[in-house]
């Protein structure tokens, strides 16, 4: 089987005129299906570059990106956003939802853009998502109405409603407190073993990187350490015992 | 994404900024409201006058005398005293294009019956004139030959001054004096209406020309002629006519000016035709300025608002908008804005149109041709004014956009 995501000498240089900034260097990537991989390294090092080059947001200066084996890396804006829409869920620190939208209406959001004309479909298919991520009775509330893990669980859903095979989470627990944030990466940890979705998280803190089941850390544009994870927590075990450390402040 | 979406997605926006999408359509409303009302109002003018002066029917030749010369200071028109009844004789025998003939001296008079007394304007005509103006009794007879030959204390009487004199009696054959000459009322005529300068048209009184010029008047003149050429065709050259006859009667000769105007109905209505189409044109292109500024606040306020939710569009890219789905949304949204708008100021300027017909006491007219030009104005000052803030929203990077705070 072809791996979910095969980068090969991927470049990526911003160009601001007076400087070059070359934010990632000769990367290779191989993401099999059903992998949890989590990216890590301190800022600047090209995290968040290599995330929007995953996540089709935007494209490589050079090398070569095959998703489930077709070069996009010279898809056009159109295509793109068709990949981001069907083969992509996006979770992100600040959860991204539109305000003063209801949280079905949130998740309803890709649909609108794929082509599901039919009402009451994408209605049932985001009501079902929500009851997935155990929001169903909150489906009418505003995102100011909801907790922050509440949230976070809207934009998963909204990530999973059209079913695609790679989710993508960027610093899912950079704004919530340390209970929430293993609620997250256990229900994150539940896509990865029942649904079988190839998740790949961005974070700076090795806690939440213990949850994956690869680590990949970036230095200076460059991936440097590549390692599988030993003693790999379990977010519903963790839970279930309430062993959770003291590791932050809620924000 | 499918049209009900995006209309969805539209309207929704817009109901979130409910007092910034009004005050934005407010500018097309009165925009599309101040286009409809001037054009209607310009247009309603227009039929009014028209249909006052084609009352007086196409083939009616009016001549006024010129203006007088004392030393070197001129009147003005029709004040020199040119015209005699006999010139109106002259025309009626001698020119075959002329049907109808009648001078025309007007007066003001007061009317006395018992102890009621009344002022009003008094005509002295000829017979002719009745069928020249469209003139009729309701009950008794209009003036003869008989009364105008042999200038008769006759007079009929306009619905108004019957009113005022004599309440519910029936005025036909009762005596009035006038200016202390008693008449005899030999008819009542037929309500009329105000005339295109706003007089009443009812506030009459006619008599035998020679009686009012010479008992009431004490003139040798007629203040006008008004004649009537035997069918519309012939009117140009009944004018020709006309002045060759005055011009050898008045013994003008060479290339010296006329002492007398000839117009005919025609051309007044030519006239005042061509004012009112300018006039209404200047109107509805005065009011289409403020159709175009409120285009411009539509984009002014759709540039704020594209800034405003550059978040909003980050996010819809990242769950895969494609530049087209948001510029068709921004794109919707401007429309729906003008659009509504223009249907609103529809209305707002239908009502205006029959407030000012209202106050004006004249039919209310509505132009559909206009009502349709302002509306697709509206939608085209929509699609137009919205392109470029949505165009600006559909080139936003996705990566940029989600970090905007």
């Amino acid at each position: 089987m072809k791996p979910v995501i095969d980068m090969k000498g991927i470049n990526k240089i911003y160009d601001t005129g007076a400087i070059q900034l070359h934010a990632l260097k000769d990367a290779d990537l191989i993401v099999e299906q059903g992998e949890f991989l989590a990216i890590m390294g301190p800022s600047g090092s090209g995290k968040s570059t290599l995330m929007n080059l995953i996540s089709c947001m935007d494209r490589p200066t050079s090398g070569k990106y095959l998703l489930n084996g077709e070069d996009v890396s010279k898809y056009t804006l159109d295509q793109l956003a068709e990949v981001r829409n069907k083969r992509i869920g996006m979770v992100f620190q600040s959860f991204n939802l539109l305000s003063r939208t209801s949280a079905l209406e949130n998740v309803q959001l890709p649909l609108l853009y794929d082509g599901t004309s039919d009402f009451k479909r994408r209605h049932d298919v985001a009501m079902e998502t929500l009851e997935e991520v155990g929001l169903k009775d909150w489906w009418h509330h505003f995102p100011n109405q909801l907790s922050g893990g509440q949230q976070q669980r809207v934009a998963i859903a909204r990530a999973i409603v059209n079913n695609p095979t790679l989710i993508l989470a960027d610093e899912p627990t950079g704004n919530l407190d340390s209970k929430t944030s293993i609620e997250i990466m256990e229900l994150l940890q539940e896509l990865n073993g029942d649904k079988d979705k190839t998740i790949i998280i961005v974070t700076h803190e090795t806690d939440i990187a213990r949850y994956a089941k690869r680590i990949i850390n970036l230095v200076d544009g460059r991936i440097i350490k590549e390692e599988k994870v030993k003693n790999r927590l379990d977010a519903k075990e963790e839970l279930k015992n309430g062993r959770i450390k003291k590791r932050k402040a809620a924000s | 994404m499918r049209l009900m979406n995006v209309l969805k997605t539209a309207f929704m926006a817009l109901f979130k900024n409910k007092m910034r999408s009004f005050l934005t359509a407010l500018g097309i409303i009165i925009g599309v409201g101040a286009v409809i009302s001037m054009v209607n109002m310009g247009t309603g003018a227009s039929k009014m006058v028209e249909s006052q002066i084609s009352s007086l029917g196409r083939d009616v030749i009016m001549i006024f005398p010129g203006s007088s010369h004392m030393g070197g200071r001129r009147g003005g028109f029709g004040s020199a005293s040119t015209l005699t009844s006999d010139d109106a004789d002259a025309i009626k025998a001698q020119v075959q294009e002329v049907d109808k003939v009648s001078p025309i001296v007007r007066s003001s008079g007061q009317l006395v019956y018992g102890n009621t007394n009344w002022s009003s304007s008094v005509y002295g005509v000829y017979e002719d004139y009745f069928g020249i103006s469209n003139i009729e009794v309701t009950s008794g007879r209009l003036l003869h030959s008989n009364d105008i030959i042999g200038n008769k204390k006759v007079c009929v009487i306009g619905t108004e001054v019957a009113e005022n004199l004599f309440g519910d009696e029936d005025p036909v054959g009762k005596n009035i004096r006038i200016n202390k000459i008693p008449f005899k009322i030999v008819g009542l005529l037929k309500k009329k209406g105000q005339s295109m300068m706003g007089q009443s048209q009812d506030d009459v009184v006619y008599m035998p020309f020679k009686t009012a010029q010479k008992r009431l008047i004490g003139t040798t003149y007629t203040h006008y002629i008004t004649s009537s050429a035997i069918n519309s065709e012939s009117v140009d050259a009944a004018k020709d006519a006309i002045t060759d006859l005055l011009r050898r009667r008045h013994k003008i000769t060479g290339d010296k000016e006329d002492d007398f105007h000839i117009r005919s109905s025609a051309e007044i209505i030519e006239t005042s035709n061509t004012i009112m189409t300018a006039l209404t044109l200047l109107l509805g292109s005065i009011a289409s300025v403020s159709l175009l500024v409120g285009g411009i606040g539509i984009m002014n306020i759709m540039l704020v608002s594209v800034v405003e939710r550059t978040r909003e569009i980050g996010i819809r890219m990242a769950v895969g908008a494609r530049p087209r789905d948001i510029l068709r949304q921004f794109l919707i949204e401007s429309t729906v804005l003008s659009v509504s708008g223009g249907i609103v100021g529809i209305l707002f300027g239908v009502v205006i149109t029959f407030i000012i017909a209202n106050v004006a006491d004249w039919e209310p007219y509505i132009s559909i041709f206009w009502t349709f030009i302002a509306f697709s104005f509206s939608a085209f000052v929509g699609i137009f004014f919205g392109y470029y803030p949505a165009y600006k929203a559909s080139r936003m990077d996705p990566i940029e956009a989600l970090r905007y705070e």
